[in-house]
Formats: C-alpha cells, structure tokens, sequence
C-alpha cells in the first residue's frame, strides 16, 4: 500500500521532469525540424532579425538604428532614398520648388491606406510635421527652423514654406515619416502639449498609426516587436517577402549562433564579435553580407570636460591612436577614416588632414598643452557600449595606448540605454565616447550638421559639445546653398575646421556587416546599399524562400 | 506554544520586516544624484515639462510624504514608470515575474526530489562507491556558483551534445499559451498544448538544473547525514529485529523524522534560488524578473530596481514564513526552540 | 627547600606545543582538509608573489597585443590568451587577489560588529537591547542578501568598493546570529553563574568568559563564509558590478568570455575552474575545522 503511493507519487514527478530527459533529443529536434515538409511550409514565413535594444517606434522619438528600421517599416515618407545618394518619389507622386526655392508643393498619391483603414491625405503630413516639432526628439532638430510653415491646400496637397533655402531640403524628407493623425487624436492622453495631451507618445510608444508595408502585430516593449504584412499597402512588396517581419531585442552570441544554424534566425544584428562573424560565416548556407553604411566609429571627446578641453590633448590622442591595428587586428577589411565624413558619401573631402598613430607627434602635442606636466590629476573616463563586445578592444587598446604617453584613462562599460542618458548634458557625458553614426541623408552635411551642429548637442550623435558658432554658422551656409558642387564646396571646408579642432577621433569608415541565411534569403540591399540608416533592412523587398529553407533543415 | 500564535507572531514580524526594507529601498532610491524627471524626459525637453511632471511625481515634498505617497502606490501594486520599457513597471513586472516563479518553482522540484534521492542512495550503499561518487558531486555542487554550471551546461548540452536548448522558453514557432498564470508549463497543461508543453519543458530544462546543482547538494548531504544519525537509533533497531524490509524502513520509518531538516534548509535554499536565478536568466536569455531587474540596475532604472527588490523581499518572506509553520507543525522542538531564540 | 612545582612558564608551553599536536593530529586525520589547507596556502601565496610567480605580470593593466589574440591553451601560455592577446594564467593569478580581498575584507569587516551585537543580545537577552537588535538583524536576514547587495550597488557607481561594502552590509547579521546563540546558550552555563556571583562585570562576562567559548565557531564559520562571499563576489563581478577593466577579477573575466563558447572556449573555463578551485580550498579547510573543533553550530 505504502508502496503504491512512493510509485505513484514517483511517476507523476518523473512524467513532469524526467521525460523531457528521455525525449529531451528528440523532442527538442522535433520543434526545430519538424518531420514532414508540409508541416513546415504551413503557416506564415518569418524573417527574424537580431538587435540591439530598445526600439522606440514613435517616429518623433526614435532615431538610432533599430527605431530607424522599425519605423521605416511601419511608416512611409514623402521621398524614399535610392542606393546612389539620390532620391525618388514615394507617397509624394511629384513635387514643384518655386524660384526662390521657398516654397515646396508635393503631390500625395490617391488612396493611401492607413493600417486602420482611413486614407492619408494632406492633414495627416501637416499634423506629422507639427508633432515632430513639438516634441522635439528624435530627428525633430534636422528640420528646427529650417521650415517655417506647413499647410494643407487640399486634400493631396502640401506646401512646406522656408523661411530661407536649404539645400538638402528633399532628401532630409526620409526622416518624416506620417502618421495617422485621426487615429492618434482619439488616443491621446495627459500631457504637456495643452489640447493636444500628450500627443500620443504614450500610444505611439507601443503602437504604429502608420500606412507601411508592415503593421505592428505585437510588441513586448523589452524584447520583441512583431510586424505583420499590411496587404492594402500602395507601393511594391515583393511576392516573397515574409508574412512576418521579427525584430528581436538580443545581441546575445549564443543565441544569435544556435538560432542561426537552427534556422531560425534570418540575419543576424551587426555588432557580433569578429570571432562570432567567423563562426557564423562558418555555418553551411550563411554569408556574411557588409557594406560601406556612411558612417564611421568615432570617438567622441567632450570638449567641455578638462583635460580634453584643450586642442592639444586631444590632437595628441589623435596620434595616439593605433589606427593600423584596429583595422588590421579588429575590424579586418576596413580603412582608416580620413576626416569626419565616410569616404563614400558625397561631399567628402579627400584632402583632409589624417592622423596617423605616432607616439611621438602624441607626446610633442602633450608638451604644448596648458595641462603639461599635470596629466595624472585629470584622468579620462571613456564609456563604451556594453552590448557591442568588439568596443572593449578598442577600448583596452586606448586605454594600453595612453598609458605610454602617460595619460591616464579609465574605460567604462556602459549599456547602450544609459550612453543615450549621459550624453544629455555637459557633466555627465563622458571624457570619450565610443558610437557609431551613420547618416540620415546622402551627403556628408547629414553627418556634419548631425555631429557638429549646437542644435544636435546633447544626443547619442554628438557628444563633444563643441557649440562652436563658427561652425553652426558655416553649417548653416552649406544648408542654405541650393547648388551642390557650391554647397559641397563648403561642406570640405567645414571638414578641414573640424580636423583643425580634433574634437574627435575619426577611427574607421563603418562596413555595416550582417550575418544572413543566404541560402534562403535574398537582400537586395545587401548588394545595392542605401547610404541611410534604417532603410536597409527594408522587410517588403526581402525575399524569403521557405522551401529553401525546409531543405535545409530537412538535411 | 499554540500553533496559531506562531503563526500570528510570524506574520507580526513578516509585516514589520517588509516596512523596513520599503523604507530601505526608498531611501536608497532617492540617494541618487540627478533628476530623475529629467532623465526620464530628455535633455531636450522644456522646462516646465519637466516642472509639471515633477509636482505629478509629488517630487518637490517632503521625504516622508513622499515615502508615503510611493507606498501607497506600492500596496496598490503601482510601481511608477519604467526608464527603459516607458510603460508602467508592474506591467513589466505582471510579464517578467511568472517566468522566474516557474524557474523557481521546477528548480525546486529539481531539488528537493533528486537531492533526496541522492542521499538515500548514498545512505543506503554507504562507503560504496556510489555513496563516494555520490558525496564527490554533491561538494562539486556547493562549491561552483550557479552561473559556472550554467556555463558548463550551456558548454555541454547546448554546443557539444545539442541535446537541449540554451535560450528563451519556447521554441519559435510554436505558439505560447494564453497567459493564465503566465508559467508556460501550466498554461500549456491547461489549455491541452502539449507541444508547448514539452517545448517549455525542454527549454526550463538546463537553466532549472543549473540553479538547482547548490540546492539539490546541499539536500542530499543533509538527508544523507540525517538519515544516517537516525539509522543508529534504537527504534530502527527494533525494527530490524521485527523483520521488516530494509526498503520500508527506508521509506517510511526513516525518510520523515529525517525530512526535518530538509525542510528548514528549503527556506534557506529557496532564497539562494531567488538570488541565483539572475545568474542564470542572464546566461540562458531567460525573460525573468531577475533578468530584469539586473537590467534595471545597470540602467539606473531606479522604479524598476524598487519594485524589483520589493517583489523579491516579499516572496521570499511569504516563502520562509510558510516553510517556518511547516517546520513547526512537524515538529514542536523548533517551535519551541525558536522561542528560545526570540526573545518577544 | 627545593621546591617540586614545575616551572610554571616551561611547562605552559609544554602545554601548547602538546595542545597544538593533538591538534595537527586531528586535523590531519582527514586528508581532505589537508587538501583545502594545502590549496588556500598555494592560493594565498600565488595571490601575494603574483608579481613574480606569473609569467607575464604585465598582462594584469592596460595591455594588448592583438597578434597573440585568442591562442588555445599552449606551452607559453599555459590558459591561452584572450580576446586582446592577454596572458589568461597569469590574468587568473592576479585575479586571486582580488578574490581573496574581497573575501578577508568583507569577513573582516562584517564579522567584529556582527559579532560584538551578537554578544551584547546575547547577554542581555529578554531585555529591550536584545529585542532592538534582532530584529534589526531579522530585517537584514529577510532579504535575499544578493538582492540587498545589488540593490545598493544599483544606486552607487558600479566599482570595488561599493560591491564590498554591500556585501558587507549584508552579513554582518550572520554572525550576529551565531554569536546570539551561543550566547544565550551558555547564559546557563555554570561557570557564567559562576562569574556572575563572584561580582564580574557585565563586559568581562562577556569578553572574557563567553567569547572565547564562540571562538571555534565564528573561527570555522568565517572560513567557510570566504568561500561563499568569493562566490557572491564573482557573481556580481559578472552581472557587471565588479572590478573596472582592466583589473583582472575572475568573475567578469567568466563573463566576458562566455560570448565566445564554444569555440573559444578556455576564455571562460579557465576562470571559472579557478574560482571552483579556491572557493573548494575553503570549504574543505573549513569542513576540517568544523569536525576538528567539534562545532554544531555552523
């Protein structure tokens, strides 16, 4: 009798754990890889994407690279960027520019739907701009008084009215993207913008009030935003592009590398180690896709904060840089930068003055320094992002690098989340910080007003704090210059003022490089890039080819 | 004393114990220089945003208004907002808990049946050996933190063996149940998904194994060393000389009166769990509390760290106050004993 | 006359040095504890003649050398190098030092207050003094320790210090605890009484005939302790809450290379056997001591 109740009481428990033990193999493979073809090509097709976190998909709010994905997914812009810097029409069918280069009217495409199923018309792009405005986050500043007024003459169309030129105007019109203003309205809570509450940040935090080829299907705001395929979309979605488009907040190394070779991750984030990148590169049907993405790794320098607020200083850690190690040894197949811009925007100037590694010239800019012969009382702090691994190397090789030159430096690492935090103002922004920036638009005043200019101070984008007058003046010459060999003219200027002052250091020109299944999956911007972060993992032209990979897993 | 009244005092001293820890996180939480509204907002918001949202957040009173306001928040389960997420804490906390409490909960199960098992084994081929190998492992387990094992595991089951998965709780693609309790395991029963069932089981595997590798030593040299001081006691003696078999001695006579101990370890034990789990959410990608509020801790995510600790202080509280009236019931001499050793 | 008493002094130490034997012969009876005295030893020796016992000392600051950057483990470096071209032997030797730091100046500083508040309840139990100070302790034992720890280093900056001194805060209540009961234990004991009635004072009670009566106890259990705070210390350092680079701690250095499993795979074994190795030195010296010294309380 006692006997029964031990057995029984024995079985019951080794149902609920021992048999995972025994079918443990089995079973697990089992869900990975299951038996019939059928089974596998039932259901939605996925494509699913590592990134680091978080996203904010509220388009007046997000602006590093995995919001700038999401919400170039769920929303649509007037223009949409082409792989040659240049641009085309998207909801905008066609535009004029009056003479004096003032007055902007575009002309919307006829029935546009919104995921909620009303149409965009001109309303919806007024209330877009405003509220960007408003609020006065994400890329709000790339517009701030550079747009005087926006009306709707009628239902399909907008003018823009500027207060004075700005040449890159058309192109800047990827970073505003539409929002349902309707929809939006009715979701309002408590806030600071008078009748308008909170302006729907609360809502759009968690939320899409987009017209994209994707809607959001579900986000866990910590870990995962789930996008479905919006049928009613207007412009192209390819026939074979997923059902479902996965942004996974992981950078993880494991992860990324089982889900991988089980087939359940498409492609992979770009800020895996290089070791991982080789292993990756290792797993039968899976290449490593990279391109010159416009943007570098910098080292920002707050300019503000002693010891660095001295030219030579920073010139000297300039020198002191070991620039041929760090492509050779940790970002193999990259070039040194040569100045602020990538060398494949246009407007880059070639000609810009380039600091090589030399100890020496390191020490002889040291000498000149007011702080001479007190380095040990003004030790430099550098913050590097916790979630990009290879950053430690860098990192270690600056801080073994300065230590010859007798600069002492102290590195920090620092989760993504909390380097958007302490770049909020002059006394918590770190001595240097590590952070890649790629541009917003296809010429180098993207990177240059992004980086250099007083209004753009205080983000993940610029930490120098350089709030140079002369710079913000000549800046806004070159927006002003409707001409482009003109205004690039003056953006090789700016660069060669923006050398003189070393407020940074210009490590590499950034190869965005991705793992992906290419067995399976075809990228067309792998291949053909657009210079514009965001608008390369462009889920409607991707193709995923789910036989494919049920012969892969059938193996 | 009354079992009742041990009750009562224990609650009496649970309550006064959890003001106490409220009172330390709140003054730790508002230690921290810098103006949380700012940071939550931006550089780049307005001034008087930043005003307005202060005089909500009752900021600009006293200290001890202000505890009493976040108190009041806390009892009703409002935790404030979330840096990181921007959305309320105990909604992260309603997704996040559930996963840690199931990790705890199969740790446990882990734990208590095969370190148990392990000691009986090892009690009765003693000196063999078994019992040797037995002994060895279970130091090997006190020894090594959750986290090397979970390494290990991840090493050997994960890469070498592929046997089980090392991160998440469900495989993709298979559909997660509806969220009941939020432990997937019971969902899935519930709702009749065995596929998600097994897919959770498998996943839960490793992680739970790691936390519980401590645990489940320490219970099997304890119901090892128990059982074998109660072995020399004259009734088992006598029941030997009655002839009944060595395996219902075994069971019946000796497990229980040697469980005591078990017992009040598992208090002990559970609280190691809570405090590991993070170890081991971290290298398994799991979605848990814990995880979470390591997260929060290195975002200086300061709502998300209280509500954190405060969840974690009161299960552990409810936990070791159930465990304590279970001790007692079993057995009146740590009543008594305990009253020893309190001098209320 | 020529007097018979033996000369006091010359056989007190007669005294110890049999005393002290006994004991050596005791302890050496169980071979394991031989083996835990024999690995702290090596293990306190290598942390303190780091500098020149590893290979190459060097590789402990700012140092890289990508060119040697992820060797498996070889002749020249007996535990590879990792992700920079570091010396892991001798990364793993320095970071000994810091183990044991954290271990001896947590024990050191926890123990004394723990163990004076522990006394003083403990003698004047069933007065307000008692109650007030446990449950002072009662609060601090209720919360999971790491959780406290974290919580605390959540608000300061995430270094050394504050790590330990969080620790610290947590478990000064442990020998409190211990001390308490043993104590009020011995409160009954004839020769408190004893004292009691002969007109000691309260503190010579309790320093001169009660603590050294705890001192077995509170001698194995802060043996015993440096194992676990070693653990609590590695497993901060690898939640991120230790030592800053390029300070080698074992517990970052496990974490750090957890990334390159498997491939990789010394990056992360190495530290992590050494952490098992010394935290199972400790345990096994303080088993030893527990069954030498005949204490139950532990």
């Amino acid at each position: 009798m006692y006997r029964m109740k031990w057995v029984l009481v024995s079985l019951v428990l080794v149902v609920l754990i021992a048999f995972p033990l025994g079918c443990g193999p089995g079973e697990y493979e089992d869900d990975a890889a299951p038996p019939t073809d059928e089974t596998l090509l039932d259901g939605p097709v996925y494509l699913r994407k590592t990134f680091s976190w978080p996203t904010q998909i509220d388009p007046a709010i997000g602006s590093d690279f995995s919001s700038s994905t999401a919400m170039t997914n769920l929303y649509d812009t007037l223009i949409y960027p082409t792989s040659d810097g240049a641009f085309e029409p998207h909801l905008a069918e066609s535009w004029d520019i009056s003479e004096d280069n003032l007055t902007y009217h575009f002309y919307l495409a006829e029935g546009v739907m919104f995921h909620d199923g009303t149409e965009l018309t001109a309303e919806d792009v007024v209330f877009s701009f405003e509220r960007l405005q408003a609020i006065g986050e994400g890329f709000a500043y790339i517009f701030k008084g550079r747009v005087s007024q926006v009306i709707a003459i009628d239902d399909y169309t907008v003018e823009f009215t500027l207060p004075q030129p700005f040449g890159p105007f058309l192109s800047t019109l990827t970073r505003l993207y539409i929002v349902n203003k309707d929809l939006v309205l009715a979701n309002i809570q408590d806030g600071a913008h008078g009748e308008f509450g909170d302006y729907g940040t609360g809502f759009l935090n968690d939320n899409d009030a987009g017209s994209g080829a994707y809607k959001v299907k579900e986000f866990d705001v910590a870990t995962l935003l789930v996008m479905e395929k919006f049928d009613d979309y207007f412009a192209f979605i390819d026939p074979m592009a997923p059902d479902i488009f996965e942004m996974i907040g992981t950078t993880e190394a494991a992860t990324v590398r089982t889900s991988m070779m089980r087939r359940d991750l498409e492609i992979s984030d770009q800020w895996q180690t290089l070791e991982a990148f080789q292993s990756l590169d290792g797993i039968e049907g899976v290449d490593i896709a990279r391109w010159p993405d416009g943007g570098q790794l910098y080292l920002m320098m707050n300019t503000q904060k002693p010891p660095l607020d001295c030219v030579h200083a920073r010139r000297a850690l300039s020198y002191a840089f070991n620039y041929t190690s760090l492509v050779k040894d940790i970002y193999p197949g990259t070039e040194q930068a040569r100045g602020p811009v990538s060398s494949v925007l246009p407007g880059w100037n070639a000609n810009v003055f380039q600091f090589n590694y030399d100890l020496d010239k390191a020490q002889e800019e040291m000498a000149l320094s007011k702080y001479a012969g007190q380095w040990d009382q003004y030790p430099i702090e550098y913050a590097w992002t916790a979630e990009v691994a290879d950053l430690e190397k860098i990192a270690l090789m600056t801080q073994a690098e300065s230590q010859k030159i007798g600069l002492q430096v102290e590195i920090v690492s620092t989760p993504w989340m909390t380097m958007i935090d302490k770049a909020g103002s002059i006394e918590t922004t770190p001595h240097i910080m590590s952070i890649w920036v790629a541009p917003h638009y296809g010429e180098a005043g993207s990177i240059l007003e992004a980086k250099y200019h007083s209004s753009n101070s205080g983000t993940w984008e610029q930490t120098e704090w350089l709030l140079n007058d002369d710079i913000d003046a000549m800046l806004e010459q070159a927006m002003g210059t409707v001409d482009r060999e003109e205004r690039f003219a003056i953006y090789m200027d700016i660069q060669d003022m923006i050398v003189e002052l070393a407020p940074t250091i210009f490590a590499y020109d950034n190869m965005e490089r991705h793992a992906y299944q290419s067995y399976y999956v075809t990228w067309p911007q792998a291949a053909n890039p657009i210079p514009v972060m965001g608008y390369n993992v462009v889920a409607r032209f991707i193709q995923v080819d789910p036989v494919k990979r049920a012969e892969l897993l059938g193996n | 004393m009354k079992l009742s009244t041990f009750i009562l005092r224990r609650l009496a001293l649970a309550v006064g114990v959890l003001l106490g820890l409220s009172i330390l996180i709140f003054v730790i939480s508002r230690v921290v220089p810098g103006d949380p509204v700012r940071l939550a907002l931006g550089a780049r918001a307005p001034q008087e945003v930043v005003d307005k949202i202060s005089a909500e957040m009752h900021l600009d009173k006293s200290y001890p208004v202000q505890y009493a306001m976040w108190l009041k928040g806390v009892v009703q389960g409002d935790f404030g907002t979330s840096l990181y997420t921007r959305r309320s804490v105990s909604q992260d906390i309603r997704a996040f808990l559930p996963a840690t409490l199931e990790l705890a909960i199969y740790s446990g199960i882990i734990m208590t049946f095969f370190g148990i098992l392990l000691g009986v084994l090892s009690v009765q081929k003693k000196n063999s050996w078994v019992d040797n190998i037995v002994r060895v492992i279970s130091y090997l387990g006190v020894v090594t933190p959750a986290f090397i094992f979970a390494i290990i595991f991840v090493l050997l089951f994960g890469f070498y063996l592929d046997a089980f998965p090392i991160s998440g709780r469900l495989a993709p693609g298979i559909t997660a149940p509806p969220f009941i309790t939020g432990m997937i395991t019971i969902d899935s029963l519930l709702t009749g998904n065995f596929r998600a069932y097994f897919s959770a089981l498998t996943h839960l595997f490793l992680p739970a194994l790691s936390l519980a590798m401590a645990g489940l030593s320490q219970q099997a040299r304890i119901a090892r060393s128990s059982m074998s001081d109660n072995l020399q006691k004259d009734y088992i003696l006598a029941h030997r000389a009655y002839g009944i078999q060595e395996r219902k001695i075994m069971f019946k006579y000796l497990l229980k009166p040697s469980l005591i101990p078990t017992v009040s370890i598992l208090g002990l034990d559970f609280a190691a769990l809570l405090s590991n789990a993070f170890l081991v959410e971290l290298v398994f990608n799991w979605p848990g509390i814990s995880r979470y509020g390591v997260n929060a801790i290195l975002r200086k995510d300061l709502n998300a760290v209280a509500a954190v600790v405060m969840i974690l202080g009161v299960t552990f509280v409810v936990v070791n106050i159930v465990v304590d009236v279970v001790v007692a019931y079993l057995d009146p001499r740590i009543r008594m004993r305990r009253d020893r050793s309190s001098a209320l | 006359m020529h007097s018979n008493a033996p000369d006091i002094k010359e056989s007190l130490w007669e005294k110890r040095k049999d005393n002290l034997s006994r004991i050596w012969y005791k302890f050496s009876g169980n071979y394991l504890s031989i083996v835990g005295l024999a690995i702290v030893l090596i293990v306190i020796f290598m942390a303190i003649f780091a500098p020149w016992v590893t290979p190459y000392p060097e590789h402990r600051g700012a140092f890289v050398d990508f060119s040697n950057a992820m060797q498996s483990p070889n002749a020249e470096h007996w535990f590879g190098t990792d992700a920079v071209g570091r010396d892991i032997l001798t990364r793993v030797i320095f970071g000994f030092r810091f183990s044991l730091m954290m271990g001896f100046v947590v024990i050191g500083l926890a123990a004394p207050p723990g163990i004076v508040a522990g006394l003083v309840a403990g003698y004047f139990r069933d007065t307000w003094v008692d109650t007030v100070i446990m449950r002072v302790t009662d609060v601090f034992l209720a919360v999971p320790p790491l959780i406290l720890a974290m919580a605390i280093t959540a608000v300061l900056p995430p270094n050394v210090f504050y790590a330990m001194l969080a620790v610290t805060l947590m478990w000064w209540p442990w020998y409190a605890r211990l001390v308490y009961g043993i104590a009020s234990s011995l409160q009954n004991e004839f020769f408190v009484q004893a004292a009691q009635v002969t007109g000691a004072s309260k503190a010579y009670i309790i320093f001169r005939e009660i603590l050294p009566n705890s001192i077995s106890a509170i001698f194995t259990k802060m043996t015993l302790d440096v194992g676990i705070v070693i653990i609590i210390a590695a497993s901060l350092s690898f939640v991120g809450l230790g030592a800053q680079p390029p300070t080698p701690d074992l517990g970052t250095m496990v974490s750090d290379g957890a990334k390159y499993l498997p491939d990789q795979w010394w990056v992360t074994i190495c530290p992590a056997l050494a952490i098992v190795f010394i935290v199972l030195g400790f345990n096994l010296l303080g088993d030893g001591l527990r069954d030498m010294l005949a204490v139950e309380e532990v």
